[in-house]
């Protein structure tokens, strides 16, 4: 996996660091679905939304965390509680490591580890988790620094993308209606390329014949990573599952 | 000029010719009626979805000069032998037939904001409530030294669809054995930022079958362009020893031509050149400008509908507004429309309105079956059109993932002119 990201980083470089710059400043902005709170995977993904070199964040992390914390799967716990498959995860929530009350507490009053929070709380713990004893580490009221930092920590705690048979559609997902007007408007965005009600050219398949589950199945299987399409993945990526039952609902009626 | 008005409802309006006062129409009364400048990316897909979606709720009239567009996208595959010139050539007629939108033939030469009007060359006045305009790009003039608009078919452009590839070919075509080709760049911001690279990979492409001796020089500019590292990669794999680019250091940003004696001149060094492609710098398209719509170069625009920020009646679409993160492209007009003509049938129809969201993505063609792509998706914004999340192929791919990217970009193709024209 690290060949992968470390090849894809030398092109991406360009790119990425503009969407730190630019991207990053306006979260009132966020429509329905919060990139951060999207089960990303796949590791073009992770450098597109993150932004930052994880190159010049590895010595970073070695620099102002390595003391205390490790990266990889089933490594042990130290001062501070193993990383993996940190985003995403409850505050406090890692098993066997034994957190502070402030920790605990913060966790159970929602806090989730994911982009803007651990900004926040790299940048200044106690904004975040009240109480907490932990001081911000040298270096960190720098954004880049901090940002290669995050993003090589995302790329190595975060699991691989799931093998194709491993997703499934979630219950709440399958039982969600569909707002089948907002999933024309989101259908607009797939005729830029699908063609409807005939077999198409090479190169991009029909879709407006998918059953509901075919297509929630195939939008969550870009969505994870598990099946790759740069251009699917970048789409997929900011489809919440509002936005996936809104789709297939469109898709199913006009059939 | 003269507004004629037994002119006024021209032929493509025969319907109600039997009315006597283009009053009748104007705005405010009865059917919403949506004017669109532009039958491109941006204005043939806004006015499709418009029509589309309002089922006859709005009156929507296209005002495009050409009866036949060729795309400028996919012209460089024509260069390069891979597509057919009539491949890339659309008709109107769907849009006319299944739609009912007014496809007026003509070129837009005036609008009067206050009166909410356009009028046309052809000497018609077409009232509006909204006006979409959407006019692609024009040339600077005087960007390049000694390049005008006369000098087209001794230097062309080659950036606009249709003729000028047609001659650009013909002349790479003729170059003589061991001949020289150069590209005149342009500097940012311009349509399709890959566009020129994708032209000289083509153009290469053709000399390496035909005429394998011959030199290909670009003069740049930028410092830096899209894809730049895939591009290198590509050229040095497939074309090694016969593309020559000079950037700002060498002189790039310093050139004049000389379309008589068919010369170029950069950084004070004369070069004879057999076929030359100039590119200069753009801004929108004229009518933009005539309409009062632009700041500088371009007509800044709204993010969440793309209408325009000197006129809220008004919404300017694709390479002709400035708009934040999207590039210039086919693909970022099409996206724009369809925000667009969604924010416009709800202000003219209280239909729903829905967040804007943008895509855009570029495939380029480095040679046969060595396509790849960038990308990103966007969102809007107070202040812009905000780049969310972006990718680009990675070098070193292996050779089934960028035949597959080739062929993802002519399914692409098929559904871009799908969902404009059809």
């Amino acid at each position: 996996m690290s060949d992968v990201w470390k090849s894809a980083v030398i092109t991406s470089i360009g790119v990425a660091t503009l969407v730190f710059v630019m991207g990053v400043a306006n979260p009132a902005q966020t429509q329905t679905t919060a990139l951060d709170d999207l089960p990303i995977n796949d590791p073009d993904d992770i450098l597109a939304v993150c932004g930052g070199d994880p190159n010049a964040g590895e010595p970073n992390f070695q620099a102002s965390c390595a003391a205390c914390h490790t990266l990889a799967e089933g490594e042990e716990h130290r001062g501070g509680p193993n990383l993996y498959a940190l985003y995403g995860r409850t505050a406090g929530s890692a098993t066997g490591f034994d957190y502070s009350v402030a920790m605990t507490t913060a966790g159970e009053n929602g806090l989730v580890w994911g982009r803007d929070t651990l900004r926040a709380f790299l940048q200044d713990p106690s904004s975040v988790v009240p109480g907490t004893s932990k001081a911000a580490m040298p270096g960190m009221e720098d954004e880049l620094y901090r940002t290669d930092l995050m993003t090589y920590v995302r790329l190595t705690t975060t699991p691989p993308p799931p093998a194709l048979e491993d997703v499934t559609i979630p219950p709440e997902l399958l039982a969600m209606q569909g707002d089948v007007p907002y999933g024309e408007f989101l259908a607009s965005e797939c005729a830029s390329c699908h063609v409807s009600g005939a077999a198409s050219a090479t190169g991009v398949p029909r879709i407006d014949n998918l059953a509901r589950e075919d297509m929630m199945l195939a939008l969550l299987q870009y969505r994870t990573g598990a099946r790759a399409n740069q251009t699917m993945g970048s789409v997929a990526a900011r489809l919440g599952d509002e936005e996936i039952a809104a789709l297939a609902a469109y898709f199913a009626a006009n059939q | 000029m003269s507004l004629n008005r037994r002119h006024f409802i021209g032929s493509a309006a025969a319907g109600a010719a039997t009315l006597a006062a283009p009053t009748v129409w104007a705005a405010g009364h009865g059917t919403p009626r949506v004017v669109v400048i532009g039958g491109g990316a941006g204005g043939a897909t806004a006015a499709r979805y418009i029509a589309k979606d309002s089922a006859g709720a709005i009156d929507v009239t296209l005002i495009e000069p050409q009866r036949t567009y060729y795309t400028c996208y996919f012209s460089n595959l024509y260069i390069g032998g891979f597509r057919e010139l009539d491949s890339l050539g659309h008709s109107y007629a769907t849009l006319a037939t299944a739609y009912g939108i007014n496809v007026v033939h003509d070129l837009a030469t005036g609008v009067d904001r206050d009166a909410k009007t356009v009028t046309t060359a052809g000497g018609h006045v077409l009232p509006y409530d909204r006006l979409i305009v959407s006019p692609g790009i024009d040339f600077i003039d005087g960007a390049v030294q000694g390049w005008d608009i006369s000098s087209q078919d001794t230097m062309p452009h080659a950036y606009k669809g249709g003729t000028q590839a047609a001659l650009l070919k013909a002349q790479v075509e003729a170059m003589p054995e061991g001949g020289t080709y150069m590209m005149v760049a342009p500097p940012n911001p311009y349509r399709c930022p890959p566009g020129p690279y994708e032209r000289v990979s083509m153009v290469a492409h053709l000399l390496s079958q035909t005429n394998p001796t011959a030199k290909i020089l670009i003069a740049d500019p930028k410092e830096g362009f899209s894809k730049q590292g895939l591009f290198e990669e590509g050229w040095a794999k497939h074309y090694a020893g016969m593309i020559e680019r000079v950037g700002p250091d060498g002189g790039g940003a310093d050139v004049s031509v000389d379309p008589d004696a068919m010369t170029v001149t950069v950084g004070g060094e004369v070069t004879p050149v057999d076929a030359c492609n100039v590119i200069p710098a753009m801004k929108a398209g004229r009518i933009a400008d005539i309409a009062g719509l632009t700041e500088g170069n371009w007509a800044p625009v709204n993010a969440a509908d793309l209408s325009s920020k000197l006129d809220e009646n008004v919404h300017v679409l694709g390479d002709a507004c400035s708009q934040g993160d999207m590039p210039k492209s086919g693909f970022s007009a099409n996206s724009q429309a369809k925000v667009c003509a969604n924010a416009v049938r709800g202000a003219l129809t209280d239909s729903r309105v829905f967040p804007a969201r943008f895509s855009n993505t570029c495939w380029s063609l480095i040679a046969t079956n060595d396509g790849v792509k960038v990308g990103a998706t966007y969102e809007a914004t107070e202040e812009k059109i905000a780049r969310v999340d972006g990718f680009v192929s990675a070098t070193g791919e292996d050779a089934a993932l960028r035949e597959a990217t080739y062929q993802e970009s002519l399914g692409w193709y098929e559904g871009i002119t799908n969902d404009m024209f059809s």
